[in-house]
């Protein structure tokens, strides 16, 4: 693969990541929607998920910066 | 739990969408740098799988399977203030249904969930609740007592303070919790109050609604912790205390943590002190006093007001005499005859510590007044007020000794504490309490009082433990002038004041001082002399020196 293909790859990788629904997920299963003891888990659950996705992302974008740096 | 049964519908459906989109993703994150992403996409994807979708998807089935209608099983364990939430929402409207599930550990409370506490505690009968509910109450009113905002949804829904604030000084009385737990619930509880009114609070009827209507230990619990301003506070504390003395097992405490309100009720209270301390452990009321009189917090109007007031109440009687003696301690200076810290008769002040000498107990703690050193604004004025303090400490001790010998040891120790102030004073320097340990040594190992109950034996005795520390007073001056360079002779060794067979060292001691202060740069009457006199003459001077000559003839 080409450098600026892969660098086009991650920067699209990181777009869909930061535009999943999963990532509203923690809000649509907050509590507004339900609550108590299990509800309350799983929206830590998600919460927990969604932070390390967002990272996720911010890596990849971090990694294409430096790929296109490179070239 | 509780649930909005269309918004938990709209949530499932949500959920399988955003479950196709994340298998979907997961064959793309093939570059090594999307490892990660790939490791996370693959958990959630499991979780969303194997335990959120199962779950959500029951939750629903339930309600076409059974209906919703509420039912004494469905609530059980809503009764838990962690479940208020629930609760709350179970009466708006939700569905509620058991939960088997366990709440995750050390999650914050939301605002919701506090404003639901709120309603949950307003509407509960506090009253039945046992030592294990209001512990588990506990850490949950610390969290919103910390966080302001949480702090405020609290507020706005509890709108009925008084059966809880009423329950809780129940418990207190009653013992039906743990008082610790109360203690600190009653801390939470003001510091929620207290963030309604930003920095003081300005009267307790805007800090604690209904308060007319609240039991005294109530009051009393709550009291300390609304911020109230510490006149206003000592004010409402000496009123609730004149009133209900019983009370003093509970404010006592919390007011001796705070310097400038115990002081002012403890003044308020003078004339219900004999109440108090039938009302109250002793340690209660001694520790309230103590603090009270504090010299570091309390005025020399203050301190006077209550050393006389309680103290001649407790030598009248002769009550507490340990309690006397500390209470004089922390101000002995301002019994000496030339003080004006205190406005009272000088007589009336001798004769209140001629007491306190006169019992071992209260003579062993005057004797202590060394320790307040460092909390008294002392100076170098202070030396003549101690000078005049030797001198008539000095007379009450030996008038002590010479009544009876059995008290007469506890006196000496009040001396040789007053007069080691004196020498101490003698370097005008701060830590001075350094000073009066190394005299507190000399004296223990160079004289002890002979407390025979003859005046002549315990008037040589005072003279030679006053020549020690007159001496000591003196190597410690000429060891300072000496650090700043100047060039002096060796002041009058201490050695040669402790000869036991003269019965006049003084006079001795005295004479080899007027020698050497002669040779001092500036002669007789330079600085320097006038200075190394002063001291010397605070503990030991002419007239007492041929006083203790005559006497020993």
């Amino acid at each position: 693969m080409e450098p600026t293909d892969r660098v086009d790859e991650l920067r699209a990788l990181a777009l869909r990541v930061e535009r999943l629904r999963a990532l509203d997920l923690p809000t649509l299963l907050g509590e507004a929607t339900w609550v108590g003891p299990t509800p309350a888990s799983c929206a830590d659950d998600l919460t927990r998920f969604r932070r390390l996705l967002i990272e996720d992302a911010r890596r990849l974008r971090l990694a294409a910066l430096s790929l296109e740096a490179l070239r | 739990m509780a649930y909005d049964q269309h918004a938990l519908e709209s949530a499932r459906l949500a959920m399988l969408r955003a479950r196709d989109e994340l298998a979907a993703i997961r064959p793309r994150a093939t570059d090594p740098i999307a490892h990660d992403l790939g490791v996370h996409v693959a958990w959630l994807l499991t979780a969303l799988e194997q335990v959120w979708l199962p779950t959500v998807t029951r939750v629903l089935a339930l309600d076409v399977l059974m209906p919703f209608a509420p039912r004494p099983a469905d609530l059980r364990g809503l009764g838990t203030w962690e479940n208020a939430l629930p609760w709350v929402m179970g009466r708006q409207g939700w569905h509620v249904r058991p939960d088997s599930g366990r709440p995750p550990a050390h999650r914050p409370l939301t605002p919701a969930a506090a404003r639901a506490l709120g309603a949950r505690l307003g509407h509960d009968d506090p009253h039945r609740w046992s030592a294990a509910d209001w512990a588990r109450l506990r850490p949950l009113l610390a969290e919103i007592a910390a966080d302001p905002t949480l702090a405020e949804h609290f507020r706005v829904n509890l709108t009925n303070w008084a059966p809880l604030l009423n329950a809780l000084g129940a418990a207190h009385v009653l013992a039906a919790a743990d008082l610790d737990d109360v203690a600190a619930l009653a801390r939470s509880l003001g510091a929620i109050r207290r963030g309604a009114f930003g920095s003081t609070c300005p009267d307790v009827w805007s800090a604690l609604p209904a308060v007319e209507l609240l039991l005294p230990a109530s009051r009393a619990l709550l009291l300390p912790h609304l911020g109230l301003d510490p006149t206003v506070l000592a004010a409402e504390a000496a009123a609730l205390l004149h009133d209900h003395p019983s009370t003093a097992s509970i404010l006592l405490p919390a007011l001796t943590e705070m310097p400038l309100a115990i002081t002012a009720t403890m003044v308020l209270l003078v004339d219900d002190v004999p109440t108090l301390y039938r009302a109250t452990p002793r340690e209660i009321v001694d520790d309230a006093l103590e603090a009270a009189i504090d010299p570091r917090h309390a005025t020399p109007e203050q301190a006077e007001r209550l050393i006389t007031g309680v103290g001649e109440w407790l030598a009248a009687e002769g009550l507490h005499p340990e309690t006397l003696g500390a209470l004089l301690a922390p101000w002995l200076l301002a019994f000496s005859p030339v003080s004006r810290r205190f406005h009272g008769s000088p007589h009336e002040l001798a004769r209140l510590l001629d007491m306190a000498m006169s019992d071992p107990r209260s003579a062993d703690r005057l004797a202590t007044v060394a320790e307040h050193l460092d909390a008294h604004p002392l100076d170098g004025a202070d030396l003549d007020e101690a000078a005049a303090l030797v001198g008539l400490v000095r007379q009450l001790a030996l008038d002590v000794a010479v009544r009876g010998a059995a008290h007469a040891e506890a006196a000496w120790d009040t001396l040789w504490a007053v007069a080691s102030i004196s020498a101490a004073l003698a370097g005008f320097a701060p830590g001075s309490g350094v000073a009066v340990t190394g005299l507190s040594l000399v004296v223990a190992h160079w004289w002890a009082p002979d407390t025979g109950g003859v005046e002549r034996s315990a008037t040589a005795a005072m003279d030679r433990t006053l020549v020690a520390m007159a001496a000591t007073a003196l190597t410690d001056v000429v060891t300072r002038w000496r650090a700043d360079g100047l060039v002096v002779p060796d002041p009058p060794d201490i050695d040669d004041a402790s000869d036991d067979d003269d019965p006049a060292p003084s006079v001795r001691f005295l004479r080899e001082f007027g020698e050497w202060a002669a040779r001092l740069p500036g002669g007789p009457d330079g600085p320097l002399a006038t200075r190394a006199t002063r001291v010397v003459y605070s503990l030991v001077s002419p007239a007492s020196a041929g006083e203790h000559l005559a006497e020993a003839i």
